[in-house]
């Protein structure tokens, strides 16, 4: 969803749209390449020599990595069936530049970072309790979430 | 604020699909706009009153204790 909000910014007629959704096909493909490349290293790292992969940690690469292929080409399939239906087309760019639907994603990101970053704090302090390599990574992420906010709002500042 | 939308496309006896195609939104955002759910940016504004060949605030009518303008 965010990526297609980036690339759809600049949307103002079908034929932009078309070039847009035209991107879109090289980023399935990127997706694509991601889950066999991921399903791949989950089977090289899990038979003969190398087999480093407890069977837990080589059963979930091996689905993230179908599950990218499958969405992947799924995405694809839905890009060109939207390329020859100009009707479609049409439909899929009100739809994703409306700006209502935008105004909703963007309430919905603010809401949805509030509630991650106060579970993230309350995991947290939880979580002093238990471990403290736990701690650590729920500090470095919350730092790093600050840091990114901190870093957004000085480029839009500039920008807008 | 409220609007005078539902009132002049009614007039003009539109559909909210056909408004919606026209200023290029979806039928939602009309619904949304007609119930005063939600507020029009200025692009869209601009958008239906050029549509009906009126000015925005013939169409959009500001509430101005509501507004905090007055």
């Amino acid at each position: 969803m965010l990526i297609k909000a980036i690339l759809s910014t600049t949307v103002k007629s079908d034929l932009d749209f078309r070039r847009v959704i035209k991107q879109r096909q090289i980023l399935c493909f990127i997706i694509m390449i991601l889950g066999i490349a991921t399903a791949a290293f989950s089977f090289y790292f899990s038979t003969g020599q190398y087999a480093l992969l407890s069977d837990f940690f080589s059963g979930f690469y091996f689905g993230v990595g179908t599950g990218l292929l499958v969405a992947g080409i799924l995405a694809y399939i839905n890009c060109r069936s939207l390329l020859k239906n100009e009707k479609k087309l049409h439909e899929k760019r009100l739809a994703e530049t409306d700006e209502r639907n935008k105004a909703i994603s963007q309430k919905t990101l603010f809401m949805t970072s509030v509630v991650l970053i106060i579970i993230l704090y309350i995991a947290l302090i939880v979580s002093g309790l238990f471990s403290m390599m736990l701690f650590q990574t729920l500090l470095c992420i919350i730092g790093l979430y600050l840091l990114i906010f901190l870093i957004s709002y000085a480029y839009f500042n500039k920008k807008l | 604020m409220q609007n005078r939308i539902q009132e002049l496309r009614k007039e003009m006896r539109l559909t909210q699909s056909e408004l919606a195609d026209a200023v290029e939104v979806t039928r939602q955002t009309i619904i949304s706009l007609e119930s005063g759910k939600y507020k029009a940016s200025l692009v869209l504004a601009h958008k239906i009153a050029q549509y009906f060949g009126l000015s925005i605030e013939e169409i959009f009518i500001f509430d101005l204790e509501e507004e905090n303008l007055c």
